[in-house]
């Protein structure tokens, strides 16, 4: 227990008690510099105000204590990296980056695998090419000769595309993308581009569509909004502008789900577009 | 595709317009009315329909003065606030406005659950 006058001797530092700042803050002051020297004074009193959530000091006041017992840093801002080193009090941090790429698009594709999601796409898939094959006399096209295994992992190279910042097939030649890590494999877009071709010839989208929208769709539709900023150096007179470059509204995402909260419906639109009007084509 | 035929947006808007072309596509939606084109319950011509289980009044009727407007209404009178929603004629037809706060908030809960399923 600290007294209102008692000095405290921390070695050779003798702490007294000040007109805003008490013995016993200042003894924690010190400790925070003693675990960590090099922690930047703002760091420092944001930490210290959570542990003394009364304490009313500034930097000027916390540099002077530094100066005068010894742990003064050199001016300037922390380099960004030295932030996040010298940040001891949050030890339980971790900062890791995974050398996978696309680790997300990995665990994703585990769990859909989990869910047996791509069986039963495939097993719906087969079903259509038989069918196909069985009505059509003429025509061969690799499709109808095509492994189950090779149709997933098309079918996966094509789910997965958005995933990986890429809108149009050709993307998939010229852009950096993880495919490769998801399904040990690397496709050209020719040969997706010409796999989707077939899959629309044989009209596989209505056969698979049981297996990609929920069994129940339920009985209410629940549709919400919701807008995304919009960055660019370009002049535009639209909108709100709240920085300099950030435009608000930008897109606009319409999500739409039943009462379980299962998504039916996503769709990004841009921030010029009648959301309303487009909304109604949407549910049409 | 899906055969869903109610809609809800979980939004204060007051388009009349929106109303008019989701009741001639067949749909019923369920929104909430902005503050700004109400006063208070004289409003409309509404009676009490039921009660929610906090005790709140549920009420239910049309416009008072506004002939032209298709919309339905069901007011929902808290202590301190009113909670109007309004809904298509399809909507009516296919939900007992009584029940209309109870969907209109199990929108929210929904979301809620997938958030942190564990409530």
């Amino acid at each position: 227990m600290v007294g209102n006058s008692e000095p405290i001797d921390n070695s050779s530092i003798i702490f007294m008690n000040g007109r805003k700042v008490s013995a016993d803050q200042k003894v924690k002051i010190w400790g925070f510099l003693q675990e960590d020297p090099e922690c930047p004074t703002r760091c420092l009193i944001e930490h210290l105000k959570i542990i003394e959530v009364t304490i009313e000091i500034n930097v000027r006041q916390v540099n002077r204590y530094r100066e005068e017992w010894g742990f003064s840093i050199k001016p300037g801002r922390p380099r960004k990296g030295a932030l996040v080193e010298n940040d001891g009090h949050n030890q339980e941090t971790i900062l890791y980056k995974s050398h996978i790429a696309s680790i997300g698009v990995k665990i994703f594709d585990e769990w859909l695998e989990q869910q047996k999601m791509f069986s039963n796409v495939i097993k719906l898939m087969r079903e259509e090419i038989e069918n196909y094959k069985g009505n059509q006399t003429s025509g061969n096209f690799p499709l109808l000769q095509h492994r189950e295994q090779t149709l997933i992992w098309r079918f996966k190279a094509l789910l997965y595309a958005p995933l990986f910042g890429i809108g149009k097939l050709t993307e998939f030649d010229i852009k950096e993308h993880g495919l490769e890590t998801v399904i040990k494999r690397n496709y050209q877009s020719s040969t997706l581009n010409q796999f989707f071709g077939q899959l629309e010839k044989v009209n596989i989208a209505q056969a698979v569509m049981p297996a990609l929208i929920p069994q129940k769709s339920g009985y209410i539709c629940y549709i919400d909004g919701h807008m995304i900023a919009f960055w660019t150096s370009a002049s535009m007179h639209k909108g709100k502008i709240t920085m300099l470059g950030r435009i608000m509204p930008g897109s606009n995402a319409v999500i739409s789900h039943n009462e379980a909260g299962e998504a039916l419906f996503v769709e990004y639109f841009p921030p010029d577009i009648q959301t309303p009007q487009d909304n109604i084509k949407v549910l049409q | 595709m899906t055969g869903i035929k109610l809609f809800v947006i979980d939004r204060e808007i007051n388009s009349l317009e929106v109303a008019c072309e989701f009741e001639r596509n067949g749909w019923g939606l369920i929104s909430m009315l902005d503050k700004n084109e109400y006063k208070n319950l004289s409003d409309w011509d509404a009676k009490i329909i039921g009660e929610l289980e906090d005790g709140s009044k549920i009420y239910s009727g049309p416009w008072k003065d506004r002939t032209d407007d298709v919309r339905h209404f069901v007011i929902v009178e808290k202590e301190d606030r009113l909670l109007p929603y309004w809904g298509t004629p399809t909507a009516k037809e296919l939900l007992d406005p009584v029940q209309w706060p109870k969907v209109y908030s199990r929108h929210f809960l929904s979301m809620a659950l997938q958030v942190y399923p564990q409530w």
